[in-house]
């Protein structure tokens, strides 16, 4: 048969309801990321022109904003690339759907947050100093080069992913990005017989297999890792606690999941298995969301139960101190609570707004996770009575992130958000499907 | 959609490869790189445990570091009257902009004795034996100098990232946001003086180091003779020690058993911030 007659024909092939179906929720949704990207970006520019002096960091408060998103972003990454090897390592085939996705999802993220960090630092335009001159006591060091060598897996993932898909969209002309798959294919081409193709598609397996068993430590290196940044810190007794690589890891797993709700429910393209996927998707997310409550509940515990007063600090500021909602409202309430309960209220019946919502919140939820790991820890002064030791506000122990931080963060957040919806629509995001159909309708289903 | 007569068929999993990774398996192999990194890890945590045990705080002479100097402070808490002198000269010396201060000094009320003296503490950087901040730089732009055990930055190498800050048990480290003070910023005559810092006469200029850079004490290097010696009668001296209005703050050299700072410690009982964090740092409280 014709197989590009058959793909015109019929292709909505989505049962359930979604932002992604709908024409004008999908032009808000554009509208509001153009926006702030369009605010946000000249701002970033700013700052970078400009120097750290236009932010409200201090020697005090030394890292903010920037660096939650950057742990944030970090985090969604890896725990997006945890999960997917769920489907490629450890052959969950009701995940399988989401594969793609999860490992787009990853690689975004990593961009994200690399950028955060970069943004971040005083003299930007030395980031080549760690590649040329690393200190290899440095926790952070090591960092980088997992992060170069988790780029690499994750490229080399997404290539493997879709290679047979871009090698066909290149080979047809109908499609005007003929050129862009051409170069995105690296050459490769797809098998022109069905024999050929199921051969072709055995070896991809493998090597997904192969990528996902190298991944999984490379993945856990690049998020532990990130934790262990932090919990080396003698200095800072809230950070300074062999749990907090574990924290980072699991807290990952959940804000991955989480996003990976979001956008499949109401951003990605889906097709009709897709209550079983999200159901087990949501029940996955809400067991790590449980189990990053429990080591949080652990921090608390052993952080302030012998009552020292260095150590008890940070954990009053967080409870206490003058961003107490960010912990009991965004971080508990709406971050853990309710989505746990959106989540496993009969979720059998559970539609994809719910599951969809309860990603949201549960992403929302892990930024509050971060900015609490980040901010209570250095605003409790080092030693009494350094923050008002200078009259200058950048020993102050307040840290509220001003204009600049924000929009610029927003502005780089949008963009990503965009190249990554842009990167859904251009790519074949749907999943491995048999050689007859799994083409032209792939194409169809868009963003 | 409906003309898919063989899509049962094809999508059946292709037969197994002999030598396939099994879940166990996987597991057996990274229990076996577990185990290796974790002997490696605790082999390399001995030696450091080992090599620091050779260098007991209290030992000062040359053989126990190494070096030619250690140079540090003891500071007396009850001769500082918390003037603030030191920070001034700090600045003026420096030429730190606001909110950097190499030297600051920490008030701190007696619990319970409202009326009494608060406790004043002048805190430069201590200049450890194993500082933390050194250990977390990224590109390896602090460092303590092998001759004389001062910490450094290198502000043409420093990224800003600020671990260095984070890392620092005694808040000893200030970032250059590179704001200034009216009287001497641009463009008034003074912003063109030079600073003296590291003897490198650096002109202050927005957008180049040390603006974004991680700045600290440097115990004035620049005042240093080609030897490394500091000579207090010609005033090569760091300026807080040289500034203080009650004596309170001694700097010298810990490897020579007959300077007033040895003296000092043998003398009197000393203490030090934050012991237990193993940081060894070379500056004194007298009580």
């Amino acid at each position: 048969m014709d197989i590009r007659s058959a793909a015109n024909t019929d292709t909505a092939v989505v049962v359930l309801p979604g932002v992604g179906r709908s024409a004008a929720a999908r032009r808000v949704v554009l509208a509001v990321l153009g926006l702030l990207a369009v605010v946000g970006l000249p701002v970033l520019f700013y700052r970078l022109g400009a120097g750290l002096g236009v932010t409200r960091l201090g020697s005090g408060v030394p890292w903010g904003l920037w660096v939650a998103f950057y742990i944030y972003f970090i985090g969604l990454s890896a725990g997006s690339f945890l999960l997917s090897t769920l489907i490629y390592v450890f052959k969950n085939e009701k995940l399988e759907p989401l594969g793609r996705l999860a490992v787009l999802q990853a690689f975004v993220c990593l961009v994200t947050g690399m950028t955060f960090i970069l943004v971040d630092l005083g003299h930007w335009e030395r980031f080549w100093h760690p590649l040329v001159y690393p200190q290899w006591r440095s926790v952070l060091t090591w960092e980088i080069w997992a992060y170069l060598i988790y780029t690499a897996v994750l490229l080399a993932e997404l290539w493997f992913l879709m290679r047979c898909d871009l090698a066909r969209w290149a080979e047809e002309a109908r499609w005007e990005a003929q050129r862009l798959y051409k170069i995105l294919s690296l050459g490769f081409h797809c098998p022109t017989n069905e024999m050929e193709w199921r051969v072709c598609d055995t070896q991809t397996r493998r090597w997904l297999m192969i990528l996902g068993v190298i991944g999984i430590p490379v993945a856990l290196l690049v998020h532990g890792g990130t934790g262990a940044i932090f919990a080396v810190v003698k200095a800072r007794p809230a950070w300074y606690t062999p749990i907090f690589p574990v924290v980072f890891i699991v807290s990952a797993l959940a804000s991955g999941g989480g996003l990976l709700l979001l956008l499949r429910t109401f951003l990605a393209p889906r097709s009709d298995n897709d209550r079983d996927t999200l159901c087990t998707l949501a029940r996955l997310t809400g067991g790590f969301l449980v189990l990053d409550l429990g080591l949080l509940f652990l921090e608390f515990l052993v952080g302030t139960y012998g009552g020292i007063p260095d150590h008890v600090a940070p954990y009053r500021l967080m409870a206490f101190g003058p961003f107490w909602w960010v912990f009991w409202v965004q971080q508990l309430l709406l971050g853990a609570v309710v989505p746990l309960l959106l989540i496993y209220i009969r979720t059998d019946r559970a539609g994809a707004f719910r599951l969809g919502l309860a990603g949201l919140l549960i992403i929302l939820g892990i930024f509050g996770v971060r900015l609490n790991i980040v901010i209570p820890a250095l605003a409790a002064p080092i030693l009494p009575g350094f923050d008002h030791a200078l009259a200058s506000a950048r020993l102050s122990s307040l840290y509220v992130a001003n204009w600049v931080e924000w929009l610029s963060s927003l502005g780089i957040v949008a963009a990503a958000a965009l190249a990554a919806l842009a990167a859904m629509r251009l790519l074949p995001m749907t999943e491995h499907q048999p050689y007859s159909s799994h083409v032209w309708e792939a194409r169809d289903v868009r963003v | 959609m409906n003309e898919r007569p063989d899509t049962l068929e094809m999508q059946e999993p292709p037969a197994r490869p002999a030598r396939e990774l099994t879940r166990r398996r996987l597991v057996e192999h990274l229990v076996t790189i577990g185990a290796g990194a974790l002997a490696a890890a605790m082999g390399a945590g001995a030696a450091v445990a080992q090599e620091r045990e050779g260098r007991l705080p209290g030992a000062h002479t040359a053989a126990s570091t190494g070096r030619k100097y250690r140079y540090g402070m003891v500071i007396d808490t009850r001769r500082c009257v918390g003037c603030k002198a030191c920070v001034v000269a700090c600045k003026a010396e420096n030429r730190t902009p606001p909110g950097v201060a190499y030297t600051v000094v920490l008030d701190e009320a007696l619990e319970n004795r409202p009326n009494d003296k608060p406790l004043f503490m002048t805190k430069p950087c201590f200049h450890c034996e194993y500082p933390p901040c050194v250990d977390v730089c990224p590109v390896a732009a602090t460092t303590k100098r092998s001759q004389d055990g001062i910490v450094v930055v290198d502000y043409d190498r420093c990224i800003g990232c600020r671990y260095c800050i984070t890392a620092c048990p005694y808040g000893s480290r200030y970032f250059d946001f590179g704001e200034n003070y009216p009287a001497v910023a641009w463009p008034t005559p003074y912003s063109q003086v030079p600073s003296l810092e590291y003897g490198q006469f650096r002109v202050r200029e927005e957008g180049r180091s040390p603006i974004g850079n991680v700045r600290k004490c440097t115990f004035c290097i620049h005042l240093q003779d080609q030897n490394g010696a500091y000579d207090r009668a010609s005033g090569r001296w760091p300026a807080c020690a040289k500034t203080c209005t009650g004596h309170a703050i001694f700097f010298g050299n810990f490897n020579d058993p007959e300077s007033e700072v040895s003296r000092l410690l043998r003398q009197r009982q000393a203490i030090r911030l934050k012991e237990e964090l193993g940081t060894n740092p070379n500056v004194y409280y007298l009580l």
